[in-house]
């Protein structure tokens, strides 16, 4: 499980794109990874500060490779922040195959008073979009059209 | 890309000439500041790309304000054959129908500098903005379906502005082909209250004054005159638009594949435009896009009531639209190629339809001079008020530019405008701002952004619009 960090982890980092977001990851294994994209989506969208996991959703998304199934697992996620008003504190995938993700998702509904939204991501986008393994363990990097 | 593949064809064109998969050469419009700028980004890269797509007439055209977009360039623009050629989300775009709104006060900054803060504070109060932003005019299931099919018309039919707005706005407000069967659960169900949202990010709310005339003739037939208080709104589809385009990139990407079209980007999945998943797509595409008419219509109202509340009765009730354009979008549109009309799908995604004097399409207050094109600039420095000409029709399918283009990355700057105070510097020039988040002022601070004359340069030393007015903004609010 990913808890949403407080301040920034060493395994994110922000590539500079003159219009969007683009974030890379890196983690020991793949569902790790799809976990920390998960927050790293987050932390663009939302200060971390105040969001607690009061509820849990499961969460199942299908890809017909990797790739697209990163794009629909934070696409999905940026449907229900956007749609339900929720924020995310805690991302657990509980299987990976690849082309199918099942996981659990713990957070609140957006409260004005104690949660911070800092952007809004339109779309997550097959740009610059990359899952390799590498020496160092996974890496993930994906841009959100904003 | 290399600098040296786009060679010079005519003042402020650049032509890569066809080689490879593409069909047809990419013409790129800049001046020789703007086209290094544009080699630095892969904008030129992605206007090649879009010349190998099956069907596309004449040219992969960019425009001045060129820069890196999902699939297509930001300023791209393309017209495809409606039996041989393609239609492709990524030529339109996330925000559909993202585009302006022009209006004018009957009066003159004078005569309103005074309650300029007031009414700064009252559209913010009464126009919903900010990210993920509901709050709009609710909408059950019927009723959306009757925006997604009648656009600005639903809008004035509900009681939000006039029927002379409609004739002001591009395609009248609506486009007639959409297809609400066609739009997903999701775009229906985040459609439901953002009628009448701003949404955050580049989108805003400017109050300005016209504070040069270059072309009288233009100014007086768009009534815009010296000193006159105008209003600019720009916004498109908001998460509804989002969602039609995230929808139907997966289809869209199988449909290549179906019809055999090979792709030099994933992104620039596509269908032919005949097909069941062309088809598909264009009906909620222009659902979409009637969606960001009925939304900016309802923002108009908004912003009259604001007026009225702040002026009184003559003066606040007396708003008038000037215009509306389209940035992102993809229609049907008559041009002359080799001579002969035809009917193209021309995608327009950060670029703005500029159809000269005499064009049927444009509205008969305007038809002797062209149809007005509005370029918003940065919130501290101006926008411009171009008008059609005969030349883009010609070259560009009737196209120009759409603004100015971001110049920094969002972080670059935050970066620069930490331990600033944006809003103190722009109040020091006179500019009034209200902004829901402290974040989205540092991101879209005027440094952020390139210069918006150089944009307009670089059309006019192309010949494809001319400059009408200049406006400066004095008053602006941000989502």
């Amino acid at each position: 499980m990913t808890r949403l960090p407080i301040t920034e982890p060493e395994w994110l980092s922000h590539v500079d794109h003159t219009a969007d977001e683009c974030i890379e990851v890196v983690a020991p294994s793949p569902d790790v990874l799809f976990e920390r994209l998960a927050a790293g989506w987050m932390l663009v969208v939302a200060s971390p500060h105040g969001i607690e996991p009061r509820e849990a959703w499961a969460v199942e998304v299908e890809g017909s490779d990797p790739e697209e199934l990163l794009v629909n697992w934070l696409g999905e996620l940026n449907f229900r922040h956007q749609c339900f008003h929720l924020v995310f504190a805690e991302f657990s995938v509980l299987e990976y195959d690849g082309s199918v993700l099942r996981a659990e998702i713990r957070g609140e509904a957006i409260d004005p008073t104690r949660h911070e939204i800092l952007a809004e991501v339109k779309a997550v986008t097959y740009h610059h979009l990359r899952l390799a393994q590498e020496a160092d363990g996974w890496r993930g990097r994906v841009l959100f059209d904003m | 890309m290399e600098r040296n593949l786009a060679q010079p064809i005519a003042a402020g064109v650049w032509e890569i000439p066809a080689c490879g998969a593409m069909r047809v050469p990419a013409r790129l419009y800049a001046t020789e500041e703007l086209i290094d700028r544009a080699f630095a980004d892969n904008a030129p890269e992605q206007a090649v790309n879009v010349a190998t797509l099956p069907g596309i007439v004449g040219a992969s055209l960019a425009m001045p304000d060129m820069h890196w977009g999902y699939g297509f360039p930001i300023g791209g623009v393309a017209a495809f054959d409606p039996d041989q050629g393609i239609v492709s989300p990524g030529g339109v775009g996330y925000d559909i129908n993202c585009g302006v709104r022009l209006m004018t006060a009957p009066m003159q900054l004078a005569d309103a500098s005074s309650r300029l803060r007031k009414l700064i504070n009252g559209l913010y109060d009464n126009v919903p903005s900010g990210v993920g932003t509901g709050g709009g005019v609710y909408l059950d299931e019927r009723e959306l379906r009757e925006v997604l099919t009648d656009g600005a018309r639903w809008a004035v039919r509900k009681g939000y502005g006039t029927k002379e707005d409609l004739e002001c706005i591009e395609e009248r407000g609506r486009l007639p082909d959409a297809n609400p069967d066609f739009v997903g659960p999701r775009a229906m169900a985040r459609g439901r209250d953002q009628i009448g949202t701003l949404g955050s990010g580049n989108h805003f709310l400017e109050v300005a004054y016209v504070d040069e005339v270059f072309d009288p003739v233009a100014a007086a037939a768009f009534g815009l005159a010296q000193g006159q208080i105008t209003i600019m709104i720009h916004c498109g589809s908001r998460g509804f638009g989002h969602q039609v385009c995230d929808d139907s990139l997966p289809l869209m990407s199988k449909a290549a594949a179906k019809y055999g079209i090979e792709l030099p980007d994933r992104q620039l999945g596509c269908a032919p435009i005949s097909s069941p998943e062309g088809q598909r797509y264009l009906g909620a595409m222009q659902a979409a896009v009637n969606y960001a008419f009925a939304n900016r219509q309802v923002i108009a109202h908004a912003v009259r009531k604001t007026f009225l509340d702040v002026f009184g009765g003559g003066k606040g009730s007396a708003l008038r639209t000037v215009y509306e354009v389209a940035h992102n979008i993809a229609k049907f549109e008559n041009h002359l190629v080799d001579g002969e009309e035809k009917r193209l799908c021309v995608h327009r995604k950060g670029a703005t339809r500029a159809f000269p004097a005499g064009h049927p399409d444009v509205p008969k207050a305007y038809r002797e001079v062209g149809q007005p094109v509005l370029v918003p600039g940065d919130m501290g420095t101006s926008s411009y008020v171009l008008v059609g000409t005969d030349k883009a029709m010609r070259e560009t399918f009737g196209s120009t530019c759409h603004g100015a283009g971001r110049a920094m990355s969002r972080h670059a700057a935050l970066r620069k405008a930490e331990g600033r105070d944006i809003v103190a510097e722009l109040a020091a020039q006179d500019i009034l701002l209200r902004a829901r988040s402290p974040r989205s002022v540092g991101e879209e601070m005027p440094e952020a952004y390139k210069d918006v004359s150089t944009v307009v340069d670089a059309c006019v030393q192309s010949g494809i619009a001319r400059p009408v007015v200049r406006l400066r903004p004095v008053a602006c609010m941000k989502g």
